[in-house]
């Protein structure tokens, strides 16, 4: 009992004792540096450690750094790296870096890039992350599965392959080139136009022709295809295929243009000339050219003319039968001015009248009197000479 | 000598008269006269010509415009010339026979070798000679002048017609010539002569055109804003009238020539405008256009000068 007893009271003795101890224990475990619990460590993190990679690619990883401890320099290595690759490299904060000081408690964000070579074969590779400090080292691995590389690969595709409209405009197709290959490709593009027809293209927002592409693999390069076509080229449905070929790959795609048809008609003189000459009262010929400019069939071109009072005007034949587009026609006008007339310019117009469309042109003519009085005047100043001289030899010396 | 004695001394008479007109005072101040007026109206034109070009930017024919722009105050050369050269003809023709009367020389030079006929036709061409020379001269004169006062030369249509306004004038001024050749013939007293020829300079200047408004109106009588034919009938009534006139004749000739964008003469229908645009005739256009006043004026004179011989021919001369 005594025993007892006096245990306890050794106990009793010994409780603040411990009490004590635990006290200045914890005085000095919060006193202390964490460095003391080792147990937490540094930890290195990503949120995706696996992933996959296409060769020639790079990829920027994420990585977290916590450091649970004291505040510390942490030096951070990549190990591991895969044959033939090149050694990844860790940014932080727009700096290559070898080392990231951590507070206490916080963690670090860095960005680890990696370039997976393109030759790469398929198949599952590791790079491991190091860190290390003074609260002792972590190890990240992260896994790479490159992916089968994809064959090379090129498509031409466009929105509106086929447009329509007249002749004598540009026609602009927006195309987009796609190079699935793993490599950067140069592309030459060739179009395929009817005769005449001009094409032409042109990157994207840019004012330059070009005959070749770069573009970057697994990307897209827009084209503007320009097609100008002529005047004159007939109606109906033209197609264009076009087509973008390197070295590896191939692309092509069938433009369509579908012409519709125009009617025009143009009346102008065979030299151009739109003057004639004409004297009062008398008849002369002009040769009038009726064109048509167009790219559909004319009929029925009548022609007629508007002229001063007084004059006549005719045409041989009045009327054309039919025009093929191109196709041009000549007709003689025959115009007589009024026997009144004044010396001087004129102004007739011509017009043409077909089925579909008409034009008209107007031409100067300049109208000179008749010289018949000229003549006359001439003949009445000669009878006077005579008479002249008849005085003088009637008169004359005697 | 040796070869002016073959046409009955036509050449020493022409020669003769030549160097005694162009010697002579009356010429000389008869062509100051014209000269004198009509380089103020040159001037006045070039004035007018400068402005016109400063508001108006180029004008067509600038050189020509020399002869026929005016300011409104100073009639233009053109007019001084048609109103004024019959007086230099009249001059130099007015004494032409009837001085050698009064002078009683005309036996003493028909007593030399020296046709009757030579001494009348000499007589005119002497005229005529100097006329041209002095013309020619005025001419060139005032074309120089005209060339310093707005530094463009004339092109080459311009110069035609200017050649063509020359001629034109040595052939209105040969015609008043031959009429006061014609009155001296007529009348012995060179006082008298002159007199006629100053009326019917007066006359044919100043009252023709009256008078031949007058006869018009009394033949075919036309309200202002009636019978649209009778006012065009009588138009051309009063216009065939006055053209009866040389100085009508010389005015439309001239105006003609010199304004290329004068396209008739006389009135015109509306008809034959129509369609017409706005433009100038060529030379040929313009020759051919006043042709019949040129040939009015080529025919008078010749009259003039025919009935001038016949009478000179005729006449008695009593030494």
């Amino acid at each position: 009992m005594m025993r007892g007893n006096q245990e306890f009271k050794i106990t009793t003795a010994v409780f603040p004792l411990t009490i004590l101890i635990l006290t200045i224990l914890a005085l000095i475990m919060v006193m202390l540096p964490p460095a003391s619990i080792q147990a937490a460590g540094i930890d290195l993190s990503t949120e995706f450690p696996g992933i996959f990679v296409r060769p020639g690619e790079t990829v920027n990883l994420y990585l977290q750094v916590t450091n649970p401890g004291a505040s510390g320099i942490i030096a951070l290595d990549t190990d591991q790296v895969p044959e033939g690759w090149e050694q990844p490299v860790l940014r932080g904060g727009g700096f290559r870096i070898n080392q990231v000081y951590v507070k206490s408690g916080e963690n670090a964000r860095i960005t680890l890039d990696v370039k997976i070579p393109g030759n790469a074969s398929a198949g599952a590779y590791t790079v491991t992350v190091r860190a290390s400090g003074n609260a002792g080292a972590a190890e990240l691995p992260l896994t790479l599965r490159v992916s089968e590389p994809n064959q090379a690969g090129a498509a031409l595709t466009s929105q509106y392959p086929a447009l329509r409209g007249p002749a004598d405009a540009t026609y602009s197709f927006q195309v987009t080139l796609d190079n699935d290959g793993n490599a950067k490709e140069t592309f030459s593009l060739a179009a395929q136009a009817p005769q005449g027809w001009e094409v032409k293209f042109k990157p994207r927002y840019e004012d330059k022709h070009v005959v070749t592409i770069p573009v970057d693999p697994n990307s897209t390069q827009s084209l503007d295809v320009e097609v100008r076509v002529p005047r004159g080229a007939a109606a109906g449905s033209f197609k264009i295929p076009v087509r973008a070929a390197s070295g590896s790959a191939t692309a092509e795609i069938e433009l369509q243009i579908e012409l519709i048809g125009t009617y025009a008609l143009n009346v102008t003189t065979p030299s151009g000339l739109m003057s004639a000459q004409a004297t009062a009262g008398r008849e002369s010929s002009v040769t009038i050219s009726v064109a048509n400019t167009g790219s559909a069939p004319l009929t029925d071109v009548s022609l007629t003319a508007s002229a001063p009072p007084n004059w006549t005007v005719t045409f041989a034949p009045d009327k054309v039968d039919a025009l093929a587009p191109g196709e041009t026609k000549q007709v003689q006008a025959v115009l007589k001015p009024s026997s009144k007339a004044i010396a001087g310019d004129y102004v007739v117009s011509v017009w043409a009248q077909g089925r579909e469309t008409s034009d008209d042109a107007e031409f100067r003519v300049a109208v000179r009197t008749s010289t018949l009085w000229g003549f006359i005047g001439v003949g009445l100043v000669l009878l006077v000479i005579a008479g002249v001289s008849r005085v003088f030899k009637v008169y004359g010396r005697r | 000598m040796r070869k002016q004695t073959s046409p009955g001394g036509l050449a020493v008479i022409t020669r003769k008269e030549f160097a005694d007109h162009v010697s002579g005072w009356r010429m000389i101040i008869l062509m100051g006269l014209v000269a004198v007026t009509g380089v103020a109206s040159l001037y006045v034109a070039a004035q007018t010509i400068r402005s016109a070009v400063g508001e108006a930017g180029t004008i067509d024919f600038v050189f020509l415009r020399l002869f026929t722009a005016s300011d409104g105050k100073l009639p233009p050369f053109i007019s001084f010339v048609s109103f004024l050269g019959p007086l230099v003809g009249l001059a130099l023709g007015f004494d032409a026979v009837s001085g050698e009367h009064a002078r009683r020389t005309l036996s003493r030079v028909l007593a030399q070798p020296i046709h009757r006929d030579a001494l009348v036709n000499g007589k005119f061409l002497g005229g005529l000679a100097a006329v041209a020379a002095m013309l020619s001269a005025l001419w060139l004169a005032v074309g120089a002048l005209g060339l310093v006062l707005i530094g463009v030369p004339p092109t080459a249509d311009e110069f035609v017609r200017l050649a063509a306004f020359l001629a034109v004038t040595v052939i209105y001024i040969s015609f008043w010539l031959a009429l006061s050749i014609l009155f001296s013939t007529v009348f012995r007293q060179a006082a008298t002569s002159a007199l006629a020829g100053i009326a019917a300079w007066l006359f044919f200047a100043i009252f023709a055109d009256l008078l031949a408004d007058l006869a018009a109106a009394a033949l075919v009588p036309a309200a202002a804003g009636g019978n649209p034919e009778a006012i065009f009938a009588q138009e051309q009534i009063r216009l065939w009238l006055s053209r009866l006139s040389p100085v009508t004749l010389y005015s439309e000739a001239v105006s003609t020539l010199l304004t290329p964008s004068i396209r008739a003469l006389g009135p015109v229908m509306v008809e034959q405008i129509l369609g017409a645009l706005q433009g100038v005739l060529p030379i040929g256009q313009s020759l051919l256009l006043v042709w019949p006043q040129v040939v009015g004026l080529i025919t008078g004179t010749a009259a003039c000068f025919a009935a001038s011989y016949i009478l000179f021919m005729r006449r008695e001369i009593r030494a």
